[in-house]
C-alpha cells in the first residue's frame, strides 16, 4: 500500500512517501525550488519520493493532504465578518489567494500528479502533526501535544495515542481554537522584533539569553495570559495577525513594549539601549513560552494519564523549552519529530492514513533524519571531473576521516556533503558545516564569514554519546530529542572550559548525540577528530548561506563553499579545498 | 542578434533616474536584481544538471555559480544602500527568484539563444546603470555594475561561442529561428505578465467591492448570532478513553475516528 502526503500553502511544502507503512522518503520542497520556506505545492519533492521508491505516481494507492482547506477557509471567512469592518486588505489578500488556488486543492493535485481525484484525502492539520510525532516515536502509547500558528481553526491540541493489538487510533482530548495561539504570539513577537515571521524564530531563541526575562515578563503575561490548565488567552487589541496580511501587532504593543525594530536594522544585544532591550523582550517571550508548554504539557499529562509525551507543530521546535520539559517535566520520557512544522504534516498525513485508516503496522521508531536525496560517490566524482573542479579521492572513508579530522584541528571550517539529505530543518551531518568547536573565536568566525549570519547566533555541538556526559548537564532519563538536535542543555563545567565556539552565552549547548548505529559516518568521523584532539564534539551547523535552504546536491554545495570562506569541502569521498579551487574559479571560457 | 538590445539603452537613460532616483527605490531594484540573478543561477545549475554535454555542464556550472555570486552582491549592496527597504523587499524577491526550468521547457540550443539574448540584455543595461552611477558621485555602485557586466560579458561570449559552432556545423537556420523564438517569447512573456497585473487589480476591485457592499449584512447575522468568544480548551465530543468530564463545547464530528469516509472530507 503506497501513501503519498503531502503539505503545502502556508510554509514548508514537503512531500513524504510510506510503502506498507514504512517511510520510503520524506523531503520539504525548498531544498529543489531553493526558495526557503516555500510553500507552493511540493511536485519535485513528491518525484523524488516516488522515484525514490520505484514508483510512479499512478502506482499511489492514496495522497493524502495534511489539512482540510474547505474548514481553513470557513475560518478565514468567518474572521473577516468578526473584524468586520476593519480587516479589508487581509480579506483581499486572502480571497484571492484562495479563490485563486487553495480551494481547488483537490483538482490541483489531481492535475498536477495527473492521478484520479478520488484516491485524493484530507487529513487535520492537528491531527497529521500529531500523528507524525507518535508514528516516528518508541512508544506504543503516549499523550500528543501539538502546538502552531493555526491549523484549520486549532492552534493547539492534546490527543492520546495508542497502538494496541486492536491497531493504532490518535484520539482528540482537548484543543485551542484561533486566535489564541502560542505560535501566533511568538510569531508576532518575531515581527516585532524584526525578525520574519516563520524564519526568525530561531533568532528570537538565540537573542534570548543576552537578555534579562524579568523586565517585561509581567507586560507580555499581560496580553498573553496562561491559565491554569494551560489554556491560553491573548489580549487582541495588541495584535493584528487576524486582520491583516502583513503586520502582526498593533501600535498599542509599541506603547507597551516600545518602538519595534526596523527590520534589517543593526542589533547588538549588549548596546546597553536599544539592542538590550530587544534582547529582555525575547527573554521574556522565550520564558513565557516555556511556561506555556510546561503548563499546557501538565494538562496533557492530568487528561490523559499517560506516562509519555510526543510533541510536534512550529512551537516543538522551540529547543530551549524542549529541553526544559525533557529535564523537569511532568513526562518520563519526550519525543519530537525532526521536521515537527508544517513539513512534518506530509509525514503525519501519510502515516494517519497507513496506520489508523488503512491499518497497517507501525514501522520501527525513527531513529535518523536521513530521508532525503543523495548523490552517489559515482555522481560526484563524475560533476567535479565534468566541472573540471581539482579534487582528491580517497579510497576509504577512514582515510578521509583521517585527513579532515587533521584539517578541522588544525582550525580550517569544512563543508560536509554525504548520505541522503536530513528531513526537518537541521543539518545533521549529511550537509553540514563542521569545525573545532574548542575556540569561541572559530564560532564568531563561522558567523561572520561562512554562514554571514547575526554574530549572536549560536552554533550547536555534535557530540559521540559517550561525551555528552563529559561536557553536558543531562537530566537521568531516556533522550528522544537529541539525535535531532531538537534540546538545548545547560553545559558542564569541563564543558564551558573546552567547547568555547559551541557554548550560548547563558552557558547552554543545542546538542546532538551522533550515535554510530545510527549515523555510523558523521559518527566515524568525530571519532577521528577526538583520536587527533582528546575531544569527540565538533561544531555542526547547516550548509546554507544566509536566506538560502540547505543544500541538496553536491553542485549547491558547491556553491556554498565558492561563496563563503570554508577552506574545504567534503563530496562523499572526494575533497575540494580552497586552493586548488581558487586556481580553477576563473575558468569559465 | 543582439541588434534589439541596442535599444534598450536609449529608454533606459531616460528613465533610470526615475527608476533609481533614492536610496529606498536603488535597494528596492537591487534586490529586485538579486532575485532575478538568483532565479537565473537556478536555472543554469538546473540545466548543468540535465545536460549530457560534459563541456556544456561545465559552463553552465560556472555561470550559475556566477549569478548565485551576483545575487548576493545585489543583496549585500541593497543592504548597506537602505537596510530596512531590502529587508522589506524579500518577500518581493521570494516572488521572483523561480527557476522556470528552461532547459526542460525550450531544449538545448534554444536555452542557450535564451542565455545568449538574456546576457546581452543585463550587459547592456549594466552598462547604463555603471555610467549612471559614476555621474551621481556613487563609486561603490558603479563598480557593482562594472564588475557584474564583465562577467555578463564573459557570459554573452561563451554562449555566442557555442551558437556560432552550432553555425558552423551547419544548424544556421535553427539558431536564427531560435533567437527569433527567444524575441517572440520575451514579447509574450511580458504581455502575460501585464495580463497578470490587470487581473490582479480587477480581482481586488471586485473583492473591494464585496467587503464593502455584502459582508456587512454577514457580518451584522454573524454578530446577533455569536456565541459568546471561545476561550479556554475546547473538550472533545467522543471520548472512548479517560475519565475526564466533558466541557460544555463540543468539537463534534472533528473528533471521529480517521475513516476513510472521513478523511475524503475537505471540511
Amino acid at each position: 500500500m503506497k501513501v503519498l502526503g503531502l503539505s503545502a500553502f502556508f510554509h514548508d511544502s514537503a512531500a513524504a512517501l510510506l510503502v506498507d507503512g514504512q517511510v520510503i522518503a520524506a523531503a520539504q520542497e525548498e531544498r529543489w525550488s531553493r526558495l526557503k520556506a516555500d510553500a507552493s505545492l511540493p511536485l519535485e519533492a513528491a518525484r523524488f519520493c516516488v522515484t525514490e521508491a520505484g514508483v510512479s505516481f499512478d502506482d499511489l494507492d492514496w495522497i493524502v493532504f495534511h489539512e482540510k482547506p474547505l474548514r481553513k477557509f470557513e475560518r478565514l471567512v468567518t474572521s473577516a465578518l468578526d473584524v468586520f469592518p476593519r480587516g479589508m486588505s487581509q480579506f483581499v489578500q486572502s480571497m484571492g489567494l484562495w479563490l485563486g488556488q487553495r480551494l481547488w486543492t483537490k483538482s490541483n493535485i489531481a492535475r498536477a500528479l495527473d492521478v484520479d481525484p478520488d484516491r485524493i484525502l484530507f487529513s487535520d492539520h492537528h491531527r497529521s502533526h500529531a500523528a507524525s510525532a507518535f508514528f516516528s516515536s518508541p512508544f506504543e502509547r503516549a499523550a500528543v501535544l501539538t502546538a502552531d500558528g493555526v491549523g484549520e481553526r486549532t492552534t493547539s491540541a492534546i490527543y492520546r495515542a495508542v497502538t494496541d493489538a486492536h491497531g493504532s487510533r490518535l484520539e482528540l482530548v482537548k484543543e485551542l481554537g484561533f486566535p489564541h495561539s502560542m505560535g501566533l504570539f511568538y510569531s508576532a513577537l518575531t515581527a516585532y522584533l524584526g525578525f520574519e515571521v516563520n524564519d526568525g524564530e530561531y533568532k528570537v531563541m538565540g537573542l534570548a539569553p543576552f537578555g534579562d526575562p524579568t523586565r517585561h515578563l509581567p507586560a507580555l503575561a499581560r496580553i498573553c495570559h496562561i491559565h491554569d490548565d494551560g489554556a491560553l488567552t491573548l489580549d487582541l487589541r495588541y495584535f493584528s495577525f487576524h486582520r491583516h496580511p502583513t503586520r502582526s501587532f498593533t501600535r498599542r504593543l509599541e506603547s507597551l513594549l516600545g518602538p519595534a525594530r526596523a527590520p534589517g536594522s543593526a542589533l547588538d544585544p549588549r548596546d546597553g539601549r536599544d539592542g538590550q532591550r530587544f534582547a529582555d523582550i525575547a527573554a521574556a517571550l522565550q520564558r513565557l513560552c516555556e511556561r506555556w508548554v510546561m503548563a499546557a504539557a501538565a494538562e496533557a499529562r492530568r487528561v490523559t494519564g499517560e506516562d509519555n509525551l510526543c510533541m510536534a507543530g512550529g512551537v516543538a521546535l522551540n529547543s530551549v523549552a524542549n529541553g526544559k520539559l525533557a529535564a523537569a517535566g511532568p513526562f518520563h520520557e519526550v519525543f519530537v519529530q525532526p521536521a515537527a512544522g508544517d513539513a512534518g504534516g506530509a509525514l503525519g498525513a501519510a502515516q494517519l492514513v497507513s496506520h489508523v485508516a488503512l491499518g497497517l503496522p507501525r514501522a520501527p521508531p525513527m531513529r535518523d533524519a536521513l530521508l532525503g536525496s543523495a548523490e552517489s560517490q559515482v555522481e560526484v566524482a563524475r560533476f567535479l571531473d565534468d566541472c573540471r573542479i581539482r579534487h582528491e579521492t580517497f579510497a576509504s572513508d577512514a582515510e578521509r576521516d583521517q585527513a579532515i579530522a587533521e584539517r578541522l584541528a588544525r582550525g580550517e571550517v569544512g563543508g560536509l556533503f554525504q548520505d541522503r539529505m536530513e528531513w526537518g530543518p537541521r543539518a545533521l551531518g549529511a550537509r553540514s558545516i563542521i569545525a573545532d568547536p574548542r575556540s569561541a573565536a572559530m564560532g564568531e568566525r563561522v558567523n561572520r564569514k561562512i554562514k554571514f549570519r547575526e554574530q549572536f547566533r549560536p552554533f550547536a555541538p555534535a557530540a559521540l554519546p559517550d561525551e555528552v556526559e563529559r561536557f553536558f548537564v543531562r537530566a537521568p532519563r531516556p533522550d528522544h530529542l537529541s539525535p535531532f538536535m531538537l534540546s538545548v542543555v545547560p553545559v558542564s563545567d569541563a564543558g564551558r572550559a573546552t567547547l568555547g565556539a559551541v557554548t550560548h552565552v547563558d552557558g547552554s549547548a543545542r546538542v546532538q548525540t551522533v550515535d554510530p548505529a545510527a549515523s555510523p559516518r558523521f559518527a566515524a568521523l568525530i571519532e577521528a577528530f577526538r583520536a587527533r584532539t582528546g575531544v569527540g564534539v565538533l561544531l555542526n551547523t547547516s550548509m546554507n548561506l544566509k536566506g538560502e535552504p540547505i543544500c541538496r546536491t553536491a553542485a549547491e554545495a558547491y556553491g556554498v563553499f565558492d561563496r563563503s570562506d570554508l577552506d574545504f569541502l567534503v563530496l562523499e569521498r572526494c575533497l575540494v579545498t580552497k586552493s586548488t579551487h581558487q586556481r580553477h574559479s576563473g575558468e569559465l571560457s | 542578434m543582439i541588434e534589439h538590445t541596442q535599444r534598450l539603452p536609449f529608454v533606459m537613460r531616460a528613465t533610470t533616474p526615475i527608476a533609481w532616483r533614492n536610496d529606498r527605490a536603488i535597494a528596492t531594484k537591487l534586490m529586485g536584481f538579486a532575485a532575478t540573478e538568483l532565479g537565473s543561477s537556478l536555472d543554469m545549475l538546473r540545466a548543468a544538471e540535465r545536460t549530457d554535454d560534459a563541456r556544456l555542464r561545465r559552463l553552465y556550472f560556472r555561470h550559475g555559480l556566477d549569478e548565485a555570486r551576483h545575487a548576493q552582491r545585489f543583496r549585500d549592496a541593497a543592504k548597506r544602500v537602505h537596510p530596512e527597504a531590502a529587508e522589506q523587499t524579500r518577500a518581493h524577491e521570494k516572488l521572483h527568484a523561480r527557476r522556470m526550468d528552461l532547459h526542460e521547457q525550450l531544449g538545448e540550443l534554444p536555452f542557450v539563444a535564451f542565455v545568449h539574448s538574456a546576457e546581452a540584455r543585463a550587459k547592456a543595461q549594466f552598462e547604463v546603470l555603471e555610467a549612471h552611477f559614476a555621474s551621481h558621485d556613487r563609486a561603490e555602485l558603479a563598480t557593482l555594475f562594472r564588475e557584474i557586466g564583465k562577467d555578463e560579458q564573459r557570459h554573452v561570449a561563451y554562449s555566442g561561442a557555442i551558437l556560432d559552432g552550432w553555425r558552423a556545423a551547419g544548424r544556421g537556420a535553427e539558431v536564427d529561428r531560435a533567437l527569433r523564438q527567444v524575441r517572440l517569447r520575451a514579447a509574450w512573456q511580458g504581455w502575460r505578465r501585464a495580463g497578470r497585473r490587470i487581473g490582479d487589480v480587477m480581482v481586488r476591485v471586485l473583492l473591494i467591492l464585496l467587503f464593502v457592499a455584502v459582508l456587512p449584512l454577514f457580518a451584522l447575522i454573524q454578530r446577533c448570532a455569536r456565541r459568546r468568544d471561545e476561550i479556554g480548551w475546547r473538550h472533545s465530543g467522543t471520548q472512548s478513553f479517560g475519565s475526564q468530564s466533558l466541557g460544555s463545547q463540543s468539537l463534534g464530528s472533528q473528533s471521529s475516528p480517521s475513516s476513510l469516509d472521513e478523511l475524503r472530507r475537505q471540511s
